[in-house]
């Protein structure tokens, strides 16, 4: 009895470990993905992956794949051949004067001249080594696609660019189509055609991958989101998920092109007056809000009134504006009392400066928008139809969509909705959302935890997105306390180690990245003005400097919130090096909510923890300015500000903010500890994603192959 | 009997209104403010201040619950901050996830924790009954997300059996909502029929060391009836009461349960309406929870008259 009793247990607890260590392993051995290691993060790295597993197209032999590298014509017409699966044609006389017959590239090229897709130049050659353009791409694939007769009824182009003129008209019809919707098979460049300009092996890659599988509209388009959006009113909140959807919903006079620079969204072109205090806008007709009432004059002047009453940055320009008044229909004219850049602050993406039917706003009144169809109206490609809370939002296609004829170009330009829905659902548990994903639940799920990046790079099915979200930062009350001197201010961040901060904090360094800069790497703005004094690791200069400030060992109250388990972390490593410095620190832990209430009392703490989110204009940052809570009063600093408001240059834009990101780690009136990534993932069924100039995803020009 | 329930009943007025005043008491002592919350970080104390009388924050602590009270009393819980819905109608429409998922664990608790309770209790003392033990103490000991985790890799991943997450209503019909709740279910059916399983293979212990179990095994009868009708019977009594603590604690929420698997249930919503610090809503959802309990405890109260004769109210 007792022997057999001893045998049963160990055979049970053998099957315990065996099956305990089942649920440990992952499926290591999937074929993996990321097969290029300089595509990641390229805008056509999912069309480069999926032409490359078909065989069509490869890399090198050193694994890269060059997507910025140039085509040569001889390299397309192999890439051709491949794709239409033609056979080689080495007959014994070459049509090209430039093409022998022992060419390497004599059966591909030969091949592709008999199908008709490349026919060589008018005086007799075919150019093997000359780099392909962008035009004779597009004409290219508009022949693989075999449409030479709808080319032929194209007369003139209805799509416009910037530079539309300089297109060669024997391509035009194809260039043309290449930017239709139901063929996408060719990508601006900020707005521009570039014809005459090499293509890119990642532009060739992109248009043969999309000629071959052209876009499908219909379908439900599955996202899996965090949380619920407290409000959808863009004008008023600062939260990341109302402010995502809210611009498929609604639109801005002005929006930002692949640079980051703001270009006209709603108006159709506008004037500065000599002294740049009077704008005048014109805006488009024609433009139909959800409710199937055009746009005018008077909902636009309206809605930037209210935005200008209730957003921090709408409050900002106002302060400056003298009067704010439709013309007649379609035009609006802004007087000011001091020159101000404002296009920058209505393509905002703080606080948006959305349009809204005149009537929802004189029923509102100040009140938020409520999750209701009737106030909820936008002229945006996405129609809001339901919120239900903890379960989704649900967006479909509006289908009287005005878009603009211009191509796309970031935000701005052509916007077409593929899928017929939106469905956006709530799915709080970050490691659910990711097998959501996995199983096919959604198609694309935000914030997924860095730990399951590894796994998810190697799933063939899968494509993750790493995108530059916020600085991590420490505000100082700069009103009452101790750090209302700078050199206690100094002193702190003499002290700190940012990359144990950061580490520690976020640990994939994917995921994290130091510098000083204030204003991302895709704007204009980036600059790493300041450095010196980030990252200084210095205990003794802190040391010296807090005995040179008087510090006596007053406790430094450092509000925190435990419902950020990041931002919490790094306050606990910073402590524990500030405290080798000589600070006496208490750490106050609560909730968000908690936190936003206490931080507006100056008597109840001398450091919070936030991040701010990067944003697309230095004057948007907020811990620069004097009300927000920290109360930072400089002089200088509203000067640089002030001069930034009212310039519209980008170069001077640029030396201002230079000098201003300096006086920052000069004065520090907060402390930035590093840039935070977000890691988005979705199936590679979804076609069509990039990335913003802003850290936000959008699904337009976005669509599920079947 | 009539007037037992009647009385019990009545009971309810003063608890609903004792667990009201303290609900209302500690939301109003934390800090925190749902206009904040609204508007978010970057808003202005102006903003703030004109949203909060908006919503009749800016009211003195006392006028606010005289309101409440009195609203309470003509059958109004008031509207919920966020959604502007009327209190009973946002709690309504979260009730079908919740009474659904309950219904099954309970089921599903009930199922394992007697059945494993029963086999421990006779066959006491041999490697079963050590199982069943060890079992048992897993299941407590384990947090609901962990093995909610578990079951979602292995039925949800690795075998696509079940959706990882999602809930669908009962109108898009019901095999649609079963393929929903099964891990859920599960989850909380294997958590919760650990102390079941406890209670029943105690309380069957000390029922069947009776005489007069030993005389029915006398008298010849088979051994399945002597367990199943009379020494079941006698147990039972314990065993609805945990079951009935068991259904109570599933339908004030399962909060973890149903923020893993997206379910849009009480709990969830209870989690929301305090961490956007909605009053009304977060006081409504302590009302009907409190509701719910009293209710639950009458019944088991009545199922003990129907199931042991020698219990009488009256």
């Amino acid at each position: 009895m007792h022997l057999k009793s001893k045998i049963k247990k160990i055979v049970l607890s053998v099957l315990i470990v065996i099956l305990i260590t089942l649920m440990a392993g992952g499926n290591a051995g999937v074929k993996g993905i990321f097969k290029f290691p300089d595509t990641v993060g390229h805008r056509f790295e999912l069309e480069i992956i999926k032409l490359s597993n078909k065989g069509i197209i490869e890399g090198y032999p050193d694994g890269t794949f060059r997507p910025d590298a140039m085509v040569k014509r001889s390299e397309i017409a192999t890439l051709l051949v491949k794709v239409k699966n033609l056979t080689l044609y080495k007959p014994s006389i070459s049509t090209f004067k430039d093409v022998a017959t022992n060419n390497w590239a004599y059966g591909y090229i030969m091949a592709i001249q008999k199908d008709g897709l490349m026919v060589g130049y008018p005086d007799g050659t075919f150019k093997p080594d000359g780099n392909v353009t962008r035009a004779e791409l597009a004409v290219v694939l508009g022949r693989l696609k075999g449409l030479e007769n709808e080319a032929s009824k194209i007369t003139s182009p209805t799509i416009t660019a910037y530079d539309i003129n300089k297109v060669p008209s024997w391509s035009m019809p194809y260039v043309d189509l290449g930017f239709q919707p139901q063929y996408n098979f060719l990508t601006g460049r900020a707005g521009y055609i570039a014809p005459q300009e090499n293509a890119t092996r990642g532009e060739v890659a992109y248009g043969l991958y999309v000629a071959t599988n052209p876009p499908k509209f219909g379908g439900t388009l599955k996202v899996a989101v965090l949380t619920n959006p407290v409000t959808l009113d863009t004008q008023i909140t600062t939260a990341t998920i109302p402010s995502t959807f809210g611009m498929h919903i609604f639109e801005t006079l002005f929006t930002y092109d692949e640079n980051g620079e703001p270009i006209p969204l709603l108006v159709d072109s506008y004037n500065v007056s000599n002294d740049a205090k009077t704008y005048t806008f014109k805006l488009r007709k024609g433009i139909k809000f959800h409710n199937g009432k055009e746009m005018t004059a008077d909902d636009v002047v309206a809605s930037i009134s209210r935005w200008g009453r209730l957003s921090t940055n709408g409050k900002g320009l106002f302060s400056e504006v003298e009067s704010w008044t439709a013309l007649d229909n379609y035009t609006t004219q802004m007087i000011l009392k001091n020159p101000i850049n404002v296009p920058a602050y209505l393509a905002s993406d703080l606080m948006v400066a959305s349009i809204y039917p005149k009537e929802v706003i004189d029923k509102v009144g100040d009140t938020p928008l409520k999750f209701t169809p009737e106030e909820i109206i936008g002229t945006g490609p996405y129609k809001f139809i339901e919120f239900v809370s903890d379960v989704h939002i649900k967006l479909i296609r509006f289908e009287d969509y005005s878009t603009r004829n211009d191509i796309s170009n970031g935000l701005g330009g052509r916007r077409t909705v593929y899928p017929d829905v939106l469905l956006i659902d709530i799915v709080p548990d970050r490691t659910v959302r990711a097998l959501g994903v996995i199983t096919n639940l959604y198609d694309f799920a935000e914030d997924i935890s860095s730990d399951l990046y590894g796994k998810l790079r190697i799933d063939p099915n899968i494509m993750t997105s790493t995108v530059l979200k916020a600085w991590d930062s420490s505000i100082f009350n700069k009103k009452q306390g101790v750090f209302t001197s700078q050199k206690m201010r100094q002193a702190f961040l003499a002290a700190l180690d940012m990359e144990a901060c950061m580490k520690g904090a976020f640990g994939n360094p994917d995921f994290w990245d130091l510098g000083p800069h204030l204003m991302g790497k895709s704007t204009p703005y980036y600059t790493d003005a300041g450095k010196e004094w980030y990252n200084q690791k210095n205990i003794e200069r802190a040391k010296s400097l807090l005995a040179e400030a008087g510090y006596k060992g007053e406790p430094i109250r450092w509000l925190v919130s435990s419902d950020y388990p990041d931002r919490y972390n790094i306050a606990l490593i910073a402590k524990d090096q500030l405290e080798k410095a000589g600070f006496v620190i208490v750490l106050k832990v609560v909730d968000w909510p908690t936190l936003l209430k206490t931080r507006n009392d100056p008597t109840l703490w001398d450091i919070f923890d936030t991040d701010f989110r990067y944003f697309s204009d230095p004057v948007f940052i907020l811990a620069i300015g004097p009300s927000y809570p920290g109360w930072y009063v400089s002089p200088t600093m509203a000067q640089y500000l002030s001069q930034m408001r009212s310039e519209t240059d980008i170069e001077t834009r640029k030396i201002i903010w230079e000098k201003a990101q300096t006086l920052f780690w000069e004065d520090v009136p907060a402390i930035k500890y590093g840039d935070s990534m977000i890691l988005y993932i979705f199936r590679t069924t979804l076609e069509g994603y990039r990335k913003y100039s802003i850290s936000y995803y959008f699904f337009f020009n976005m669509w599920k192959e079947s | 009997m009539r007037q037992y329930l009647i009385k019990r009943i009545l009971a309810l007025v003063p608890v609903l209104l004792i667990v009201g005043f303290v609900g209302f008491l500690l939301l109003n002592l934390i800090p925190g403010d749902p206009a904040l919350v609204i508007l978010g970080p970057e808003a202005t104390l102006d903003q703030v201040n004109k949203l909060r009388a908006e919503l009749g924050l800016n009211l003195p602590i006392y006028l606010r619950l005289i309101y409440w009270y009195a609203r309470l009393f003509r059958g109004d819980l008031g509207y919920s901050i966020f959604s502007s819905l009327p209190v009973l109608q946002a709690i309504f429409e979260r009730l079908q996830p919740t009474l659904l998922l309950t219904i099954f664990s309970l089921i599903i608790a009930s199922a394992i924790g007697i059945t494993s309770g029963i086999v421990a209790a006779l066959k006491r003392g041999t490697w079963i009954d050590q199982i069943a033990t060890s079992l048992s103490i897993f299941g407590l000991s384990i947090p609901s997300f962990w093995l909610s985790l578990i079951l979602i890799i292995m039925f949800g991943v690795w075998v696509r059996w079940f959706p990882v997450a999602g809930y669908e209503p009962l109108k898009n019909g019901f095999l649609k909502t079963l393929r929903t709740l099964a891990l859920p279910s599960l989850t909380l059916g294997f958590v919760n029929s650990a102390f079941i399983s406890r209670v029943t293979r105690s309380s069957m212990l000390e029922v069947m060391s009776q005489d007069y179990i030993k005389v029915a095994r006398a008298k010849g009868l088979s051994y399945r009836k002597v367990i199943l009708k009379h020494a079941l019977r006698n147990a039972i009594l314990p065993i609805i009461t945990v079951m009935g603590l068991t259904l109570g604690n599933l339908v004030s929420g399962a909060v973890v349960v149903e923020t893993i698997f997206a379910l849009p249930g009480i709990g969830q919503l209870a989690l929301s309406s305090i961490l956007r610090r909605d009053y009304p809503l977060t006081q409504g959802i302590l009302l009907f929870t409190a509701t719910v309990f009293v209710l639950v405890n009458l019944l088991v109260d009545i199922l003990y008259a129907f199931l042991d004769p020698r219990i009488k109210y009256g």
